[in-house]
């Protein structure tokens, strides 16, 4: 590639704009480190600022004073978003290749199929209940994965991302005499990995901040997923905000003793907990994005 | 030509034809085939549990459970529908959400563009990850954020810029401060899906725009933005199936339920949850279906328009 | 194509009918006298560390007294348990005995069908525990003259209210004596709101304070509605969720539902509170704060707070506080309140031994032997808690309430009878005979004792109505600049919503209970 000024220039003015816009995403965790680590006292007085105003370690203290939950947390979350991103995105690659191809008779009816519970659902109850009852979904590692295991948003678009594979790879492969299947495996899911990258990744990601099952469902206490470790400590401290505008228990007029919700600091700082390992992930997908995957590349 | 070779030239085709359509038969059962999973997933777990849709028609007790409760008409749509505020919703939660399909679309596709021309792996690394850490952030930590930013006392900005706004006590400043923490939030992920996008277009396309001395923007407008034009298409129509909802989490924490605000903050969402708290499955049960059958709608007015446009992107 | 659009409504015909029948179910009941495990679903901090371990101590010492019952334990945390007892009992999940206070509204729950009769139970198969409480406690219960819970006895009659103040500011500052007196007179009159006497004495103190440089926080936000809206005002058992209507009585006696958001009748209230913002008298976030009650009862916090008392409340809380408080009251009443108790537990619908149940419930609360019940209050001793005395203990991982992080704690009124509970070092002496003896026992019946709202014929409009106040709220705190345009708003909100609705329906159901006491 020539490398003459212009390219320099553009360069140069591409990353500073980009620098500058991702200041807007750093400075908050910035925020959030800082406010972590700081004495509960002074957070309180001072609000907040980039550099902790007295440095102070106690809130990870006593996060990690349990750190078996922590790292049960930990390894629930892991295997659980591994699993669904994995199982999750295959299973939608293989929904979306027959929806991709004009072919297929029951292409209009199978969109509808999938399309129609986006839109529509029976609530929190009958789930619970098929969930609970009949399945035995719950306090186990399957209810994280199985009751989202495919989401029709992302079958959808990876089925137009199939659609804007060129035509030749299958006209040609067909010739040759290649099954659907051998076709599905040997063309299509090696020119798509960036899109079942990052359907993999939004799985993944949807999974580790996924606090809602556990409260739901589980009931061990080895099988908690990291937020909500970190969402039980935040429900509580709302959960007396709104307590709070409930005026017989607040006058004490009956004496439910009192309730203390945990200091901001402990809250910042299983923010970070939480979040940890994830923030180095996308380096890690990163691979899969990379230009130059030719069809030509492919064909030979 | 004797009768003789031309039996035999017709039996030739005739053959391939049977071959291929018994190929064919066999690629439709494969494809077929491989529905199965998603199949049983969805009766599973989906429709299975659409039968709960009764609900909003019953008085639900759990005596009567859902199939036993009486059934009440339509009264438990009176809730939102008599409700004096229900027009001021409506229209925050569409405007909202008409907004938001407009920026993020933009802001997606712009970020995806600019990244696509990043020709430093490592700077760009950087970049992506950066832009993924409101992923991590549930939005109550957001608000949290949100919270540092804009009190009055100690926020950082008053401290700034030497301002005296009660940012929480004025509501003309949340469509802008909504909106934008909304496009803040998802320009990580959904940047990553156009760029994914932008990886699939063959490079010697743009190898021989640049032959052709098409300059950057030539490309772009030409090559990278026609790319995705129909995973726009896809995701605008999607997004008007929503466009009665609200993402409870960024309407209800991010101006920490602060009733000041309400006549711009509240959604139809946000509106359910603090009237009915949590016992009356009927209600919210009722308000779900009719947010479910207008997004039906809107969903297949938005996608003709796209089919009068440009058909093939259409979802249907 | 016909083909499969045929194949796929059977299918999903056949998917729906299954649904139909599978998710019916009921549960049949078996009073049996064999092994018995019972199920129960309670609140708290959630299941801490040691919890496993407690309750199979608990359940080795309950086979000495009741052989052939265990009890499975499922310790929820208080905000989660509104929402997973609801989808559990619409389940029909299995559930001997739940926790039913104040985080579930259990009025609605009973009406919903989620608990069961406890009248005969209680007669039979726990008279101790039925003799425990006086009538008037198990009064609270009754939802269509039927029991569906125990309370948890504790603290049960509300206390009057008054304004703590820090001892030597208020002597060097304060002109109290007035505001005693205006306190008095309010109560006695019956007025919602306090003069505008009673609001110069607090102005004045507050910038006196301000002026001295003595730090503080101003005056407290939370309660403020019991100086100034018709809310609280309404003798209980029409307060929530009736929060805009108020009770006045004629000469006979009978009362009348007014108007709480009619004009003049708060307008002082609204006024003064606008006023003591703009002074910087009041916290500037107060619509956001997160915690309002964490400057409460500290040294350089608040100024002054609204808040229940009683005869210990000087001794105690100057203790806590580390400064001495003193309280500035008007009348000095116990009252019986008519909601429901805020602790209970109830046996659900789903129970599978309701008599088992009741047996456990009497055992765990017979105060001839309060180990089990104080076991599962405060763990394992030696491990948890340590012995100082006959009945007093000192808690070792936690001061005053347990939390998630503590080894065990359960706090003593979610499990059952809190008088039963050791004294810990939290407790000060005495104070649990006073409650049980002379504030409960002198507790006399509000003016609406025995009456109970229902809200169901216009539950729409009241839930329209509390959607409204919330958006109000910058009201009562002063916070806007344009309190009168605001106040005339709120006021046309509410009537739109059907105030004058709620309040025909509060005056007929007053009237048919008045009429019927009345023969």
């Amino acid at each position: 590639m020539l490398k003459n000024r212009a390219y320099y220039r553009s360069q140069a003015i591409i990353n500073v704009v980009m620098v500058l816009i991702s200041m807007l995403f750093v400075l908050p965790l910035i925020l959030l480190i800082s406010s972590s680590l700081t004495d509960a006292e002074a957070l309180k007085d001072g609000g907040y600022s980039l550099i902790p105003r007295s440095f102070s370690l106690a809130a990870y203290q006593s996060i990690f004073s349990n750190p078996q939950q922590i790292i049960d947390g930990y390894k629930t979350t892991i295997f659980v978003s591994v699993t669904a991103a994995l199982a999750g995105t295959f299973v939608m690659c293989l929904t979306a290749y027959p929806l991709s191809r004009s072919y297929f008779p029951m292409k209009k009816v199978y969109n509808w199929f999938i399309f129609f519970p986006m839109l529509f659902s029976g609530g929190m109850i009958p789930s619970y209940i098929i969930n609970t009852q009949y399945l035995n979904l719950d306090n186990t590692y399957w209810i994280y994965i199985l009751p989202a295991l495919c989401s029709t948003w992302n079958v959808i678009i990876i089925k137009t991302f199939f659609l804007g594979l060129p035509n030749e790879i299958f006209e040609s492969a067909k010739i040759d005499g290649a099954s659907e299947l051998s076709i599905f495996f040997r063309f299509v899911l090696p020119l798509s990995k960036p899109v079942i990258a990052t359907m993999a990744l939004t799985t993944l990601l949807g999974k580790w901040n996924d606090w809602n099952t556990a409260l739901l469902y589980i009931r061990d206490t080895e099988l908690y997923s990291l937020q909500y470790l970190l969402q039980r400590i935040l429900r509580e401290a709302e959960f007396i905000k709104q307590m709070s505008y409930n005026t017989e228990i607040n006058m004490g007029m009956i004496d439910v003793g009192s309730q203390q919700a945990a200091p901001e600091v402990i809250r910042y700082a299983m923010c970070i907990v939480a979040a940890g390992p994830a923030l180095c992930i996308f380096p890690f997908f990163q691979k899969y994005f990379a230009k130059g995957l030719t069809v030509g590349s492919v064909k030979g | 030509m004797s009768s003789l070779t031309k039996s035999m030239k017709q039996s030739a085709p005739e053959k391939a034809l049977r071959a291929k359509r018994g190929a064919q038969r066999k690629d439709i059962m494969l494809l077929t085939c491989m529905l199965l999973p998603s199949f049983i997933y969805y009766i599973v777990f989906h429709y299975l549990p659409m039968c709960g849709i009764v609900i909003a028609f019953k008085d639900y007790t759990y005596s009567g459970g859902m199939f036993g409760s009486d059934w009440n008409g339509f009264k438990n749509f009176e809730y939102f529908f008599t409700s004096t505020d229900a027009w001021v919703i409506t229209r925050n939660t569409i405007l909202y959400n008409l907004v938001a399909i407009v920026s993020t679309v933009t802001t997606n596709v712009a970020i995806a563009l600019v990244l696509f021309e990043v020709s430093s792996r490592k700077a760009l690394k950087y970049y992506q990850t950066t832009m993924l850490l409101p992923n991590f952030m549930s939005w109550v930590v957001v608000s949290y954020i949100t919270y540092a930013l804009f009190d009055y006392d100690y926020g950082v900005i008053n401290h700034m810029f030497g301002t005296d706004i009660n940012f929480y006590a004025e509501p003309v400043y949340w469509p802008f401060i909504l909106s934008f923490v909304n496009v803040w939030k998802g320009i990580g992920m959904g940047s990553v899906m156009y760029y994914a996008a932008l990886m699939g277009i063959d490079t010697e396309l743009f190898e021989a725009a640049k032959i052709d001395g098409a300059n950057k923007w030539q490309q772009i407008w030409h090559i990278s933005i026609p790319s995705l034009k129909n995973i726009m298409a896809v995701l605008i129509i999607m997004g008007t199936g929503n466009i009665f909802r609200g993402d409870f989490g960024l309407f209800y924490q991010i101006p920490m339920d602060v009733g000041n605000l309400y006549s711009v903050t509240d959604v139809i969402d946000t509106y359910v949850y603090r009237g009915l708290s949590g016992g009356e499955y009927g209600s919210t049960a009722a308000v779900g279906l009719f947010q479910s059958v207008v997004g039906l709608f809107t969903i297949i007015c938005a996608n003709s328009v796209v089919k009068k446009i440009s058909p093939e992107s259409a979802m249907f | 194509m016909k083909k499969s659009i045929k194949l796929i409504a059977a299918v999903l015909a056949c998917v729906m009918v299954l649904g139909l029948c599978a998710c019916g179910g009921s549960q049949t009941a078996t009073d049996t006298d064999g092994e018995v495990t019972l199920k129960w679903l309670t609140a708290g901090p959630g299941k801490q560390k040691d919890s496993d371990l407690v309750w199979a101590t608990f359940n080795e010492k309950l086979a000495e007294k009741m052989p052939n019952t265990q009890v499975e334990i499922e310790a929820l945390p208080f905000a989660d348990f509104a929402e997973k007892w609801r989808l559990m009992i619409a389940a029909n999940e299995t559930i001997d005995i739940a926790w039913s206070g104040y985080a579930v509204n259990y009025t609605d729950e009973v009406k919903k069908g989620g608990y069961l009769e406890l009248n005969d139970l209680l007669t039979q198969y726990a008279p101790k525990l039925y003799k425990s409480m006086p009538e008037w406690v198990w009064d609270l219960m009754e939802v269509d003259g039927k029991i569906y819970g125990i309370p948890c006895y504790q603290m049960m009659a509300s206390r009057p209210a008054g304004f703590k103040v820090f001892k030597e500011d208020a002597e060097k500052y304060m002109d109290y004596k007035t505001l005693e007196e205006e306190l008095l007179k309010k109560s006695e009159a019956g007025n919602p709101v306090l003069s505008e006497k009673a609001f110069d004495v607090i102005e004045n103190y507050l910038l006196a304070l301000n002026a001295n440089g003595v730090p503080n926080k101003g005056f407290a936000p939370y309660n403020i509605a019991f100086i100034g809206e018709a809310e609280a005002q309404s003798d209980y058992g029409l307060s929530s969720p009736v929060n805009t209507v108020y009770l006045e009585y004629d000469e006979t006696g009978r009362p009348i539902a007014k108007d709480g958001c009619a004009p003049d009748v708060t307008d002082v209230f609204y006024k003064r509170m606008a006023g003591i913002y703009q002074k910087g008298l009041i916290r500037k976030d107060v619509l956001t704060a997160s915690d309002i009650r964490a400057d409460e009862g500290v040294i350089g916090g608040y100024a002054m707070w609204y808040h229940a008392y009683d005869k210990f409340t000087e001794q105690q809380e100057s203790l806590q506080i580390g400064k001495d408080i003193k309280v500035i009251h008007g009348e000095e009443k116990y009252i019986r309140p008519t909601g429901p108790a805020a602790t209970n537990n109830s046996l659900p619908r789903s129970c599978s031994n309701p008599v088992r149940a009741m047996q456990f419930l009497e055992v765990l609360n017979d105060p001839a032997d309060t180990s089990l019940y104080n076991m599962l209050v405060y763990g394992i001793e030696d491990k948890h808690y340590k012995k100082v005395g006959d009945n007093k203990i000192e808690t070792l991982d936690y001061v005053g309430s347990p939390t998630l992080d503590s080894g065990y704690g359960i706090q003593k009124w979610v499990i059952g009878d809190s008088f039963n509970a050791y004294m810990t070092q939290g407790d000060v002496e005495g104070y649990d005979e006073y409650v049980k003896t002379d504030m409960n026992a002198n507790a006399v019946a509000g003016n609406m004792e025995g009456f109970k709202f229902d809200k169901t014929p216009v539950k729409t409009e009241l839930a329209q109505i509390d959607s409204v106040r919330k958006e109000f709220y910058g009201l009562r705190y002063g916070t806007y600049t344009d309190w009168q345009a605001k106040l005339k708003e709120y006021r046309e909100k509410v009537q739109k919503c059907g105030q004058q609705k709620v309040i025909a329906e509060v005056q007929r159901q007053l009237d048919a209970w008045y009429d019927a006491q009345n023969k």
